[in-house]
């Protein structure tokens, strides 16, 4: 497994949920913010209600800054950002610089965008350069173990905000067999970190073809409790 | 050598991109900024650091010879060319480290030692550090900026080439690695350098470790990995203070030191980078015998000049210092990063009192220093160019022989007429080009 910390592990996991976190939340939101232009039916609660975030906003305005651009609001997308960045600052060795580069390049170029009017427009570097962030870490990153982890965390993150956002059962299920992929290569490396219940009951839900749409709930529960990084340290960012 | 600075935008982009930056506690708050740098470089002929680079050279290894002879035998003391009071009150002297020889006699393995150049062009030593000097890093990843924004100006082979520091730095980790891996350890995130250990970790294929990575287990060192499996550690280059370095040999409420570290060093299985101890030798006090170390140890003559400086300690001194304080900038042996100086110049009548008394009691505390008049350096700002005073951290690595880096740190003042470059006071850094040929 090569010479990685135990907290670097943790790291490692989280830098992966954080990123694959905010390119789908922004994802998400660009959606959103398209489907607002024609006016309609569309409001933000419902999309918070979709992507169980408590509404702590007073009106659209209101939502659409603090929920994009606070960094003092923990739900807010800057805010994910900014745990993705600082993971990655303690992973520099790991991921290399020219990868840690793209992280804050994504956040040079979010803050730059608060009061645009344009904002899918703007935030586009934003999508790139977390497009360019995974392609540095596949070409740069040496230790392919360090490098595992990361998609592992992107993996678990992708499964889980694909359950919380209603994607497709067809969607879920092939994120699933793609974590269930990459957990199957932790085995042969006899990492521990798996919880073996909920990984027993991932490949029997996808075995059994359990209908996606009706285990939502139960998929998720298992997906939280897969990996057990968090009895390691948490990061401080 | 006419330098363009018309990449200074493009570069100083390029330094937040890769996140170029250092730690600043200010009011209870820790903040990370970008360390200005200036495009236009400092440039140093090939005979001027031929020069410079044998006097630091002879410098460092008397400071190594000092070091070891002050944790053993003691000559220099007993053959009365340092007090001994210079010692044992220095808050750098570690009783601990008394008898203690670490892996191939080597105690600085890297050195940064401060130097100003005055207006005849003699170059002075301000100060040497040999704790945990710091600030390699941004001239390293300053200057391949600088290749990527203005590739002409490197055209031909006449800058020498400083991309070489990482790889000076893990031999020298190899060179005294006792058996197992090399790591950097850092206190962690919030560390006003936590770039530079980061990047080094980086560069020189160390791991980046906390204390709570690290075990030692029968005199040995090990680095946990996630499993619990562990990994035999040679070569801890700590970036941690000595005081917080094993909180069962010095402070117990250190929370960011390795239990037992130093039982590892002390039964040779692993190299601690610098040496535990250094202090006693880079105090502003003993600043003052270094010429004597060169003499005393080597029998030559020094190379390079100490600022003129004058211990309020011995009679003589001391009355020159309480009759010309207005002339001399007065430093507190015990401060560091450009805190506890004082210039007599700027003092009111009423201060210059208060100082006199203060120095008559505490003599041994302070040390005094004939202001050099050092060359200002162009800086750019605004689309014009002011002049500003700058200083120059040259480093020096210790191995299996003793090296100095072509390049260094220079550090400059933001502010017109002052004289204090640190960056930890707003001051900003340029690169170092030490000419390949005339």
């Amino acid at each position: 497994m090569g010479s990685i910390t135990r907290i670097n592990i943790n790291n490692l996991f989280w830098l992966g949920r954080y990123v694959e976190r905010v390119f789908i939340t922004l994802n998400s939101f660009f959606k959103y913010s398209d489907r607002f232009i024609d006016g309609g039916q569309e409001t933000y609660e419902k999309y918070l209600e979709d992507i169980n975030v408590p509404n702590i906003y007073k009106n659209s305005e209101d939502f659409f800054t603090r929920y994009v651009f606070d960094m003092s609001n923990p739900d807010s997308i800057i805010a994910n950002l900014d745990r993705a960045l600082g993971n990655g600052i303690v992973l520099r060795d790991e991921i290399k610089t020219p990868s840690l580069a793209y992280l804050q390049m994504a956040m040079d170029r979010f803050k730059a965008c608060e009061g645009t009017k344009k904002i899918r427009y703007d935030m586009l570097p934003v999508r790139d350069a977390l497009y360019a962030f995974w392609g540095s870490a596949d070409n740069n990153m040496t230790n392919v173990d360090a490098l595992r982890i990361i998609h592992l965390g992107k993996s678990v993150e992708r499964v889980d905000m694909y359950l919380r956002l209603g994607y497709s059962a067809e969607e879920i299920s092939a994120e699933l067999n793609n974590l269930l992929k990459h957990i199957s290569r932790y085995d042969s490396y006899g990492i521990t970190i798996v919880n073996a219940d909920a990984c027993d009951a991932l490949k029997s839900a996808v075995r059994d073809n359990i209908r996606i749409d009706r285990q939502r709930s139960y998929i998720l529960e298992n997906v939280e409790n897969l990996i057990e990084v968090t009895i390691f340290e948490t990061t401080s960012v | 050598m006419n330098v363009p600075v018309a990449n200074a935008r493009e570069i100083n982009e390029l330094l937040a991109r890769y996140g170029v930056k250092f730690g600043i506690y200010k009011n209870g708050t820790f903040n990370e900024q970008l360390f200005p740098f200036d495009a236009i470089p400092r440039i140093i002929s090939a005979e001027d650091f031929s020069h410079m680079e044998k006097g630091l050279i002879q410098r460092v290894d008397a400071l190594n010879m000092f070091l070891r002879d002050i944790y053993s035998d003691r000559k220099i003391i007993k053959d009365g060319v340092i007090p001994e009071d210079f010692v044992c009150a220095s808050k750098g002297y570690l009783a601990q480290c008394a008898d203690l020889i670490p892996s191939k006699g080597i105690y600085s393995h890297i050195s940064g030692i401060d130097l100003v150049q005055a207006k005849d062009g003699t170059w002075y030593i301000l100060e040497d550090n040999l704790r945990i000097p710091s600030g390699a890093s941004y001239p390293l990843i300053a200057r391949e900026l600088c290749r990527m924004a203005s590739p002409g100006l490197f055209e031909g082979g006449r800058i020498a080439d400083n991309r070489n520091y990482a790889s000076l730095l893990k031999n020298t980790m190899d060179y005294v690695n006792c058996g197992g891996i090399n790591v950097i350890l850092t206190p962690g995130r919030l560390n006003a350098a936590y770039f530079e250990h980061s990047y080094f970790a980086e560069k020189t294929g160390a791991v980046l470790v906390q204390n709570t990575d690290l075990f030692v287990e029968d005199n040995i060192l090990y680095m946990k990995d996630y499993q619990g499996g562990k990994t035999r550690v040679g070569a801890v280059y700590r970036r941690i203070s000595d005081e917080y370095l094993d909180p069962l040999t010095f402070l117990p409420e250190s929370l960011i030191g390795v239990p037992h570290i130093m039982d590892a060093y002390r039964a040779g299985n692993t190299a601690i980078i610098n040496a535990p101890g250094n202090g006693v030798a880079d105090d502003k006090g003993i600043y003052y015998f270094v010429p004597k170390m060169v003499k005393y140890y080597l029998g030559e003559e020094p190379i390079l000049k100490n600022a003129p400086t004058y211990l309020p300690f011995y009679d003589e001194d001391r009355k020159f210092v309480l009759d010309n304080l207005e002339k001399l900038v007065i430093k507190d042996v015990s401060e560091a990063g450009g805190y506890g100086v004082v210039f007599g110049r700027d003092m009111t009548r009423e201060q210059l009192e208060s100082w006199r008394r203060l120095i008559t009691e505490q003599s041994r505390r302070f040390i005094a220093q004939e202001v050099i008049d050092f060359i200002d350096l162009e800086i750019a700002e605004n689309d014009k160019t002011v002049m500003r005073k700058a200083d120059l951290r040259a480093f020096v690595l210790s191995g299996e022989k003793t090296q100095v880096w072509a390049s260094g740190l220079t550090r400059f003042s933001r502010k017109a007429d002052s004289f204090v470059v640190n960056s930890s006071q707003g001051g900003g850094f340029k690169d170092t080009w030490v000419l390949s040929q005339e």
